[in-house]
Protein backbone atom coordinates (compact mmCIF):
# COMPACT_ATOMS: atom_id res chain seq x y z
CA UNK A 1 0.00 0.00 0.00
CA UNK A 2 1.48 3.40 -0.96
CA UNK A 3 1.67 6.35 1.41
CA UNK A 4 -1.19 8.30 -0.23
CA UNK A 5 -3.47 5.34 0.12
CA UNK A 6 -2.40 4.87 3.74
CA UNK A 7 -3.10 8.48 4.59
CA UNK A 8 -6.47 8.30 2.84
CA UNK A 9 -7.25 5.40 5.17
CA UNK A 10 -6.24 7.53 8.15
CA UNK A 11 -8.69 10.20 6.97
CA UNK A 12 -11.42 7.56 6.71
CA UNK A 13 -10.53 6.43 10.24
CA UNK A 14 -10.75 9.97 11.62
CA UNK A 15 -14.26 10.18 10.16
CA UNK A 16 -15.27 6.72 11.44
CA UNK A 17 -15.55 5.19 8.01
CA UNK A 18 -13.22 2.23 8.57
CA UNK A 19 -14.29 -1.25 9.69
CA UNK A 20 -12.88 -3.16 12.67
CA UNK A 21 -10.29 -4.98 10.59
CA UNK A 22 -9.02 -1.70 9.14
CA UNK A 23 -9.04 -0.11 12.59
CA UNK A 24 -6.75 -2.82 13.92
CA UNK A 25 -4.39 -2.39 10.96
CA UNK A 26 -4.33 1.39 11.45
CA UNK A 27 -3.63 1.05 15.18
CA UNK A 28 -0.68 -1.24 14.44
CA UNK A 29 0.60 1.09 11.75
CA UNK A 30 0.40 4.14 14.00
CA UNK A 31 2.22 2.30 16.77
CA UNK A 32 5.14 1.63 14.43
CA UNK A 33 5.36 4.88 12.43
CA UNK A 34 5.91 8.07 14.45
CA UNK A 35 5.68 10.36 11.41
CA UNK A 36 2.37 8.88 10.37
CA UNK A 37 1.14 9.07 13.96
CA UNK A 38 1.96 12.78 14.14
CA UNK A 39 0.15 13.41 10.86
CA UNK A 40 -2.87 11.45 12.08
CA UNK A 41 -3.16 13.38 15.35
CA UNK A 42 -2.68 16.75 13.63
CA UNK A 43 -5.44 15.97 11.12
CA UNK A 44 -7.74 14.70 13.87
CA UNK A 45 -7.17 17.85 15.93
CA UNK A 46 -8.26 20.09 13.04
CA UNK A 47 -11.22 17.82 12.30
CA UNK A 48 -12.45 18.13 15.90
CA UNK A 49 -12.05 21.90 15.74
CA UNK A 50 -14.25 22.01 12.62
CA UNK A 51 -16.90 19.87 14.30
CA UNK A 52 -17.55 22.59 16.87
CA UNK A 53 -19.13 24.94 14.35
CA UNK A 54 -22.89 24.95 13.92
CA UNK A 55 -25.02 26.75 11.33
CA UNK A 56 -28.76 27.48 11.66
CA UNK A 57 -31.53 28.70 9.36
CA UNK A 58 -33.80 31.45 10.68
CA UNK A 59 -36.86 30.53 12.78
CA UNK A 60 -38.98 32.17 10.04
CA UNK A 61 -37.76 29.65 7.45
CA UNK A 62 -38.44 26.76 9.81
CA UNK A 63 -41.95 28.07 10.54
CA UNK A 64 -42.75 28.45 6.84
CA UNK A 65 -41.79 24.82 6.29
CA UNK A 66 -43.74 23.58 9.31
CA UNK A 67 -46.82 25.56 8.22
CA UNK A 68 -46.57 24.06 4.73
CA UNK A 69 -46.46 20.58 6.24
CA UNK A 70 -49.47 21.31 8.51
CA UNK A 71 -51.44 22.79 5.62
CA UNK A 72 -50.91 19.66 3.52
CA UNK A 73 -51.99 17.56 6.49
CA UNK A 74 -55.24 19.51 6.74
CA UNK A 75 -55.92 19.21 2.99
CA UNK A 76 -55.45 15.45 3.16
CA UNK A 77 -57.90 15.27 6.05
CA UNK A 78 -60.66 17.06 4.06
CA UNK B 1 -38.88 15.48 13.03
CA UNK B 2 -36.83 15.59 9.86
CA UNK B 3 -36.44 19.36 9.86
CA UNK B 4 -35.27 19.49 13.47
CA UNK B 5 -32.75 16.75 12.88
CA UNK B 6 -31.32 17.95 9.58
CA UNK B 7 -31.87 21.72 9.32
CA UNK B 8 -28.34 22.79 10.35
CA UNK B 9 -26.60 20.39 8.00
CA UNK B 10 -28.76 21.20 5.00
CA UNK B 11 -28.82 24.93 5.61
CA UNK B 12 -25.03 25.16 6.03
CA UNK B 13 -24.46 23.31 2.79
CA UNK B 14 -26.89 25.53 0.88
CA UNK B 15 -25.30 28.64 2.29
CA UNK B 16 -21.82 27.59 1.23
CA UNK B 17 -23.05 27.09 -2.32
CA UNK B 18 -25.05 30.28 -2.80
CA UNK B 19 -22.99 32.64 -0.62
CA UNK B 20 -25.98 34.75 0.30
CA UNK B 21 -27.92 34.41 3.54
CA UNK B 22 -31.32 35.48 2.19
CA UNK B 23 -31.04 33.33 -0.91
CA UNK B 24 -29.92 30.41 1.27
CA UNK B 25 -33.05 30.85 3.42
CA UNK B 26 -35.24 30.76 0.27
CA UNK B 27 -33.55 27.67 -1.15
CA UNK B 28 -33.65 26.01 2.27
CA UNK B 29 -37.43 26.53 2.38
CA UNK B 30 -37.84 25.28 -1.21
CA UNK B 31 -35.74 22.22 -0.40
CA UNK B 32 -37.87 21.19 2.56
CA UNK B 33 -41.11 21.96 0.77
CA UNK B 34 -39.99 19.70 -2.08
CA UNK B 35 -38.99 17.03 0.44
CA UNK B 36 -42.35 17.22 2.22
CA UNK B 37 -44.30 17.13 -1.07
CA UNK B 38 -42.31 14.13 -2.31
CA UNK B 39 -42.83 12.28 0.97
CA UNK B 40 -46.58 13.08 1.01
CA UNK B 41 -47.01 11.78 -2.54
CA UNK B 42 -45.25 8.58 -1.52
CA UNK B 43 -42.62 9.13 -4.18
CA UNK B 44 -39.63 8.80 -1.88
CA UNK B 45 -37.96 5.70 -3.28
CA UNK B 46 -34.45 6.16 -2.01
CA UNK B 47 -33.18 3.07 -0.30
CA UNK B 48 -30.22 4.85 1.21
CA UNK B 49 -30.10 7.47 3.93
CA UNK B 50 -32.42 10.45 3.96
CA UNK B 51 -29.71 13.13 4.20
CA UNK B 52 -27.84 12.37 0.95
CA UNK B 53 -31.19 12.41 -0.88
CA UNK B 54 -32.13 15.72 0.75
CA UNK B 55 -28.70 17.12 -0.05
CA UNK B 56 -29.10 16.25 -3.71
CA UNK B 57 -32.40 18.14 -3.78
CA UNK B 58 -30.74 21.14 -2.11
CA UNK B 59 -27.77 21.07 -4.41
CA UNK B 60 -29.97 20.77 -7.52
CA UNK B 61 -32.05 23.74 -6.40
CA UNK B 62 -28.84 25.76 -5.92
CA UNK B 63 -27.68 24.80 -9.42
CA UNK B 64 -31.12 25.65 -10.85
CA UNK B 65 -30.88 29.06 -9.28
CA UNK B 66 -27.47 29.69 -10.80
CA UNK B 67 -28.65 28.48 -14.20
CA UNK B 68 -31.53 30.93 -14.07
CA UNK B 69 -29.31 33.81 -13.02
CA UNK B 70 -26.46 32.65 -15.28
CA UNK B 71 -23.99 32.67 -12.43
CA UNK B 72 -21.53 29.90 -11.67
CA UNK B 73 -22.20 27.88 -8.53
CA UNK B 74 -18.65 27.94 -7.24
CA UNK B 75 -17.90 28.04 -3.56
CA UNK B 76 -15.26 30.73 -3.91
CA UNK B 77 -15.01 33.46 -1.35
CA UNK B 78 -16.68 36.24 -3.31
CA UNK B 79 -17.76 39.68 -2.21
CA UNK B 80 -20.06 39.64 0.76
CA UNK B 81 -19.77 35.88 1.14
CA UNK B 82 -19.27 34.69 4.62
CA UNK B 83 -20.98 31.47 5.60
CA UNK B 84 -19.74 31.86 9.12
CA UNK B 85 -21.67 35.05 9.71
CA UNK B 86 -24.38 32.91 11.17
CA UNK B 87 -22.33 30.18 12.71
CA UNK B 88 -22.54 29.90 16.44
CA UNK B 89 -21.14 27.81 19.23
CA UNK B 90 -23.23 26.07 21.83
CA UNK B 91 -22.32 28.01 24.92
CA UNK B 92 -22.82 27.91 28.65
CA UNK B 93 -22.26 31.52 29.73
CA UNK B 94 -21.14 34.95 28.51
CA UNK B 95 -17.45 34.32 29.11
CA UNK B 96 -17.59 31.04 27.23
CA UNK B 97 -19.45 32.79 24.43
CA UNK B 98 -16.76 35.45 24.07
CA UNK B 99 -13.89 32.96 24.09
CA UNK B 100 -15.64 30.62 21.71
CA UNK B 101 -16.60 33.43 19.37
CA UNK B 102 -12.96 34.50 19.15
CA UNK B 103 -11.97 30.95 18.39
CA UNK B 104 -14.83 30.62 15.91
CA UNK B 105 -13.69 33.72 14.06
CA UNK B 106 -10.20 32.26 13.65
CA UNK B 107 -11.55 28.96 12.38
CA UNK B 108 -13.82 30.81 9.96
CA UNK B 109 -10.86 32.66 8.49
CA UNK B 110 -8.89 29.46 8.11
CA UNK B 111 -11.66 27.65 6.24
CA UNK B 112 -12.18 30.61 3.95
CA UNK B 113 -8.55 30.44 2.89
CA UNK B 114 -8.82 26.86 1.65
CA UNK B 115 -9.00 26.17 -2.10
CA UNK B 116 -12.61 25.74 -3.31
CA UNK B 117 -12.49 21.97 -3.76
CA UNK B 118 -11.10 21.44 -0.28
CA UNK B 119 -13.59 23.83 1.25
CA UNK B 120 -16.44 21.98 -0.44
CA UNK B 121 -15.37 18.60 0.98
CA UNK B 122 -14.99 20.11 4.46
CA UNK B 123 -18.50 21.53 4.30
CA UNK B 124 -20.08 18.38 2.89
CA UNK B 125 -18.35 16.10 5.41
CA UNK B 126 -18.61 18.22 8.54
CA UNK B 127 -21.85 20.13 8.09
CA UNK B 128 -23.80 17.98 5.64
CA UNK B 129 -22.30 14.87 7.29
CA UNK B 130 -22.09 12.97 4.03
CA UNK B 131 -19.73 10.02 3.81
CA UNK B 132 -16.74 10.30 1.49
CA UNK B 133 -18.47 7.88 -0.87
CA UNK B 134 -21.52 10.15 -0.96
CA UNK B 135 -19.33 13.24 -1.44
CA UNK B 136 -17.51 11.54 -4.30
CA UNK B 137 -20.83 10.75 -5.98
CA UNK B 138 -22.26 14.20 -5.36
CA UNK B 139 -19.20 16.05 -6.66
CA UNK B 140 -18.50 13.56 -9.45
CA UNK B 141 -14.98 12.59 -8.39
CA UNK B 142 -13.42 9.35 -7.19
CA UNK B 143 -13.50 8.51 -3.48
CA UNK B 144 -9.71 8.82 -3.38
CA UNK B 145 -9.95 12.34 -4.77
CA UNK B 146 -12.54 13.27 -2.12
CA UNK B 147 -10.34 11.77 0.61
CA UNK B 148 -7.27 13.51 -0.78
CA UNK B 149 -9.07 16.86 -0.76
CA UNK B 150 -10.06 16.39 2.86
CA UNK B 151 -6.55 15.33 3.77
CA UNK B 152 -5.05 18.45 2.22
CA UNK B 153 -7.74 20.64 3.75
CA UNK B 154 -6.85 19.38 7.23
CA UNK B 155 -3.11 19.63 6.57
CA UNK B 156 -3.43 23.12 5.08
CA UNK B 157 -5.46 24.34 8.01
CA UNK B 158 -2.91 22.92 10.42
CA UNK B 159 -0.10 24.65 8.51
CA UNK B 160 -1.95 27.96 8.63
CA UNK B 161 -2.43 27.56 12.39
CA UNK B 162 1.29 26.97 12.82
CA UNK B 163 2.46 29.68 10.45
CA UNK B 164 0.22 32.31 11.95
CA UNK B 165 0.68 30.93 15.46
CA UNK B 166 -3.04 30.93 16.00
CA UNK B 167 -4.36 29.80 19.36
CA UNK B 168 -7.60 27.86 19.00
Amino acid sequence: MNRDSTINNLVRHIYHETDMRENDAIRRLLAMDAELRDEYYEMRKVSKMLDRLICNPSPTSVNIILNHSKKLGRLEAV
Amino acid sequence: MLITRHKEKIFTSIYIFVKDRYLAEDIFQDTFIKIIDTLRRGKYKEEGKFLPWAMRIARNLCIDHFRKTKRTPTITNGDGYDIFDILRFDTDNAEDTMIKNQSHDRVRKLVNQLPDEQKEVVILRHYAQLSFKEIAKLTDVSINTALGRMRYALINMRKMIEEKQIAL
